[in-house]
Order: C-alpha cells, then sequence, then structure tokens
C-alpha cells in the first residue's frame, strides 16, 4: 500500500524542481503542481439506496448520492446513519502501473437488532481491481437469497464508481 | 367562538397585537379543540426551525473569494494566512491538500489567479513559508493535514427515520458483474 | 454577532461575515439545490457590493438581501418548470428512461425530509414560509417583499404550515 502511494508521488517530485542549498529564497509556482496533479484526479461516486425486503424491481424507497474529489492514495470517507445501525465506509484508490484501478475499502457496521439489545459489530477490509466506470457493489448488511424474513425490514445497497476526474466545460 | 387557524398561525408568529394576542391565549386556554390546531402548527414550527442549517462555509469562501477578486479596491486588501513551516513541504504536497481541502473551483481560483493568491517559498535554511492571501475559513486544518495523509472530512448521510434495516448476512463488495453472475 | 459596534454602519466584511449563513440557508430551503443557492447568494451579495456607499444597519442590509434572494429565486422557479415541461414531454417520447439518466436526475446530495416538504410546496406558499421561519421577517416585511397584503402572508404562512405538518406526518408512517 505505502509503496503505491510512492510510486504517485516521486514521478511529481521529480518534475518539480529540487529542493538545494540557495542563498536566496526562491519562489515556485504551484500552478504546475496543480495541473499535474489534476491529471491524477478521480472523481468518486457514492451512491446508497435503501431497499424494501421483497425488493424485486429493485426499486428503492430512498437513494442519496455523494460525489467526492480525491487522489491515488487519498481516502474517501462517507458514513450513514440510521435508526439501528451506521455503516463507515472508507475508499482509497490506487493506481497500478497497468493503468488499473485497485481499490481499498474498509466497511465498518454497527447494528443493533430488535432482539437482542446488544450492538453487533463488523469490519471488512476489501481489495478490488475494476476499471474507470466499473460499478461496484456494497451490502454492508448481506444480501439475502432466500426468502425475506420479515416485512418491515429494509436493505440498504452502495454503488462505489471511479472515473477521471474532468474539468466542467 | 374560535378565531380562524389562520390566526393561530398569525399568533405563533406574534403578528397579533395587544389586546386581541391576550383574548386568543385566554380562548387557547380553554379550548381544547384551538389548542390541538395550535399545537400542530407549533410542532411543525419547531421541526423546520430544528431542521439542521446547511453546511455553508465553502460556498462562503467561494463567494467571498470571487467578490474580492473582483474589487479588491472596493473591499481593501485580504487578511493574509501566513505560515512559516521549519520544513521543506514538496509543492505537490500542498497543493494536494489545498485541492483536497478546498475543492476544485477555490483551488483553482487561487493557484492560478495572477493577482499572486498563493506564495510558496522555499527558505535556504530548508523551511517553507506559505502565503495564501484570501479569506478562507479553517486554513488551520490545512495546516495540519500537511504531511499527514487524512485531510478529507467524512460525508454523513443520514438514513430515512424510522426504516430499519436488518442483516441478511455478511457485509459484501464486489464488482456489478460478479454479482450478476452470481445470481444465475 | 459580537464585536459590531452598533453605533456606526457595518463594513461590507461585517455584514457579509454576518449575513451569509443566514442567506444560504434562505436561498437553499427556498430553491432546494446548493449550486443555485450559492449562485442567489453570490448575486445578492454582488448587488449589496455595488451599494456599497450606502450601507444600512444590518436589519435593512437583512431585508434588502432577502428581496433580492426572491427576485433571483422567483425566476429559477420559473425556469425550472419550463424546464420540467420539457423533460416531462421527452419521457413521454422516449421508449424508457434509463437507469443511469434518472440517477443523473437525482440530486447529488441527501435531502432532508423538511427540504422535501419545502420543495412540494408552490413557490407562492414556499417563499412565504421560508422567510418567515429562516429569514425571521415580520408579514408586513414579507408582504412588502412579495407585493402581497398582510393578510395574505398570513394566509399563505398558514397554509404551508398545514401542508408541511401533513407532509411530514405522512412521511413517518412506514412507507408503503
Amino acid at each position: 500500500m505505502r509503496a503505491a502511494r510512492k510510486k504517485v508521488v516521486v514521478p511529481i517530485l521529480l518534475g518539480l524542481a529540487v529542493l538545494q542549498a540557495h542563498s536566496q529564497d526562491r519562489e515556485i509556482d504551484p500552478n504546475e503542481a496543480l495541473q499535474s496533479l489534476l491529471s491524477k484526479a478521480l472523481t468518486i461516486t457514492i451512491s446508497a439506496r435503501v431497499l424494501p425486503p421483497d425488493a424485486l424491481d429493485d426499486q428503492a424507497i430512498w437513494n442519496a448520492e455523494t460525489e467526492k474529489l480525491t487522489l491515488p492514495g487519498r481516502p474517501i470517507k462517507v458514513r450513514l446513519d440510521g435508526d439501528n445501525v451506521r455503516i463507515y465506509l472508507v475508499v482509497t484508490p490506487y493506481i497500478q502501473e497497468s493503468g488499473e484501478i485497485l481499490l481499498l475499502a474498509q466497511g465498518q457496521v454497527w447494528l443493533s437488532e430488535p432482539t437482542d439489545k446488544e450492538v453487533k459489530y463488523s469490519s471488512t477490509f476489501y481489495s478490488i481491481p475494476v476499471t474507470f466506470g466499473e460499478k461496484v457493489l456494497f451490502f454492508p448488511l448481506g444480501v439475502s437469497s432466500e426468502e425475506p424474513r420479515s416485512k418491515d425490514f429494509f436493505n440498504i445497497e452502495l454503488e462505489i464508481k471511479i472515473v477521471p476526474y474532468k474539468e466542467s466545460p | 367562538m374560535c378565531p380562524d387557524n389562520g390566526i393561530l398561525s398569525a399568533y405563533l408568529d406574534g403578528e397579533i397585537d395587544a389586546p386581541w394576542n391576550k383574548a386568543i391565549a385566554e380562548h387557547l386556554a380553554s379550548c381544547d379543540l384551538c389548542r390541538a390546531v395550535f399545537r400542530r402548527l407549533e410542532e411543525t414550527h419547531r421541526v423546520l426551525q430544528s431542521d439542521e442549517a446547511p453546511e455553508w462555509t465553502e460556498a462562503m469562501d467561494r463567494v467571498r473569494l470571487n467578490l474580492g477578486s473582483r474589487a479588491a479596491g472596493v473591499l481593501g486588501r485580504f487578511p493574509l494566512w501566513k505560515r512559516r513551516l521549519p520544513v521543506p513541504v514538496p509543492v505537490a504536497a500542498l497543493v494536494a491538500a489545498l485541492l483536497l481541502f478546498l475543492g476544485v473551483s477555490l483551488a483553482f481560483t487561487l493557484l492560478r489567479s495572477n493577482v499572486g493568491l498563493v506564495k510558496i517559498t522555499l527558505a535556504p535554511a530548508g523551511g517553507t513559508e506559505i502565503q495564501i492571501a484570501a479569506p478562507i475559513s479553517n486554513l488551520e486544518s490545512l495546516l495540519k493535514s500537511l504531511g499527514g495523509e487524512d485531510m478529507t472530512h467524512e460525508d454523513i448521510i443520514t438514513l430515512p427515520k424510522n426504516v430499519r434495516l436488518l442483516t441478511s448476512g455478511q457485509q459484501l463488495m464486489g464488482t456489478e458483474a460478479e454479482f450478476l453472475r452470481k445470481k444465475k | 454577532m459580537s464585536g459590531i459596534d452598533y453605533g456606526r454602519p457595518p463594513s461590507f466584511d461585517e455584514v457579509y461575515e454576518s449575513l451569509f449563513p443566514l442567506i444560504y440557508r434562505i436561498a437553499l430551503r427556498v430553491t432546494g439545490d446548493r449550486e443555485i443557492a450559492e449562485d442567489l447568494c453570490h448575486e445578492a451579495f454582488i448587488k449589496l457590493m455595488e451599494r456599497a456607499s450606502f450601507l444600512p444597519d444590518l436589519e435593512q442590509s437583512k431585508y434588502w438581501l432577502i428581496r433580492v434572494v426572491k427576485n433571483l429565486s422567483l425566476n429559477y422557479e420559473k425556469k425550472r418548470k419550463r424546464e420540467k415541461a420539457a423533460y416531462t414531454k421527452l419521457t413521454h417520447l422516449s421508449v424508457g428512461v434509463s437507469e443511469s439518466s434518472e440517477k443523473k436526475l437525482l440530486r447529488d446530495e441527501t435531502r432532508s425530509s423538511v427540504q422535501e416538504a419545502l420543495d412540494a410546496l408552490p413557490y407562492s406558499l414556499r417563499a412565504p414560509l421560508v422567510f418567515r421561519e429562516y429569514g425571521g421577517l415580520s408579514y408586513r416585511e414579507i408582504g412588502s417583499i412579495l407585493g402581497i397584503s398582510e393578510n395574505n402572508v398570513k394566509v399563505r404562512v398558514f397554509r404551508a404550515r398545514e401542508r408541511i405538518g401533513k407532509a411530514l406526518a405522512e412521511g413517518d408512517e412506514h412507507v408503503s
């Protein structure tokens, strides 16, 4: 992980004026650095949908979306707070030499079920290779393959998508 | 005799003058129906008031910056945020911090302006001096985040109320294609 | 608002610092869109800046800014109606709107139930309510801004509250 991050930073450093001992202060134009960084910038879109228990048609009863700018190696964090649940998702993209993206993510879920008063906690780390625009689905509460257990309970699904940052016209 | 419900709403807003406001207060004390109406109006008012005020600092900074660059003469000089860091900071790291912390539009305006709003000077002794001439809130946080990897604030999304979520199994993450394959 | 000497007229900076959050909140609640709200604030403060030679006290500045927000938000509202009508025509023409384009139409922010309830009101009810609840303006001031009688303001604020109350109560029940 750390090696991947250095790979991104080092080429930028080499491209800039190297810090050397000069007799005077040197002013640096940050514009070049900005351009270079923007060429590597990424837009991560995270959408969340709450689905009814008998979601045959995939009709969400609620959705939300957030779009964030980031750079390779810098994490994006999203927290979802519900009545009986808290979901914390951290997503860090890395660009590999092949040009493909590696998504490293951690999902943490705190859930209190009505039966026990205790709060259940789960944490999972993920490492998923993706391409730009490819959708990644995250089910913090899992996916049930059988009959819905109860009419009153809902599930939540997140979708993560990464594209290169583009300046708006 | 009960007042018009609109009057009760106006009463809630303090728009009814004396002596009529006193008359309404007395009426509310004795009339269950009107009191119920009034309570509902009060509750709606309370909910509207308690709705979280939107996050405005970024917008405020952006607009201020734009206003400032429009008429620097009229408004006077910007306050200067000036810090001397004892260690050399790679310009890229600083620019990245500005980019992620302030967002693209603000970073653009700052870094690309030819008014010289951002100055980064490397001192021969090895330190870095940063000057940002713009009234941006929270630049101290930017400073703290320099060098650290963690400068993004988390987005907090509130899920709809009264919707109880139940776990159907372990958390899962994967590409959409993988999930579709599994379904079949 | 501490540190402001009320004995003299406030500087532009003081007005900006004190009033931006309030004006932004009003603009956002009345238009429902963050970008538009920011644009509106931008325009409003530019206009205020152009009158810099005559800056009344904070209360008057607030009233004046809200008045500008009302004019701009009304224009936005009319524009949105035209666009919505055009979009509705389009959906009837096309075979089916794909999911991804649907998603693009959903605003990329979480909407509180209050904002949703406000969005559902017609502008004529939403504006007076927002100016009252978030601007703290009197019925007389609101009437003056909207060009309607105080009594009319009273009726609209009341109707807006009734509708919002109903919408929020329904939202609390389980969605069927």
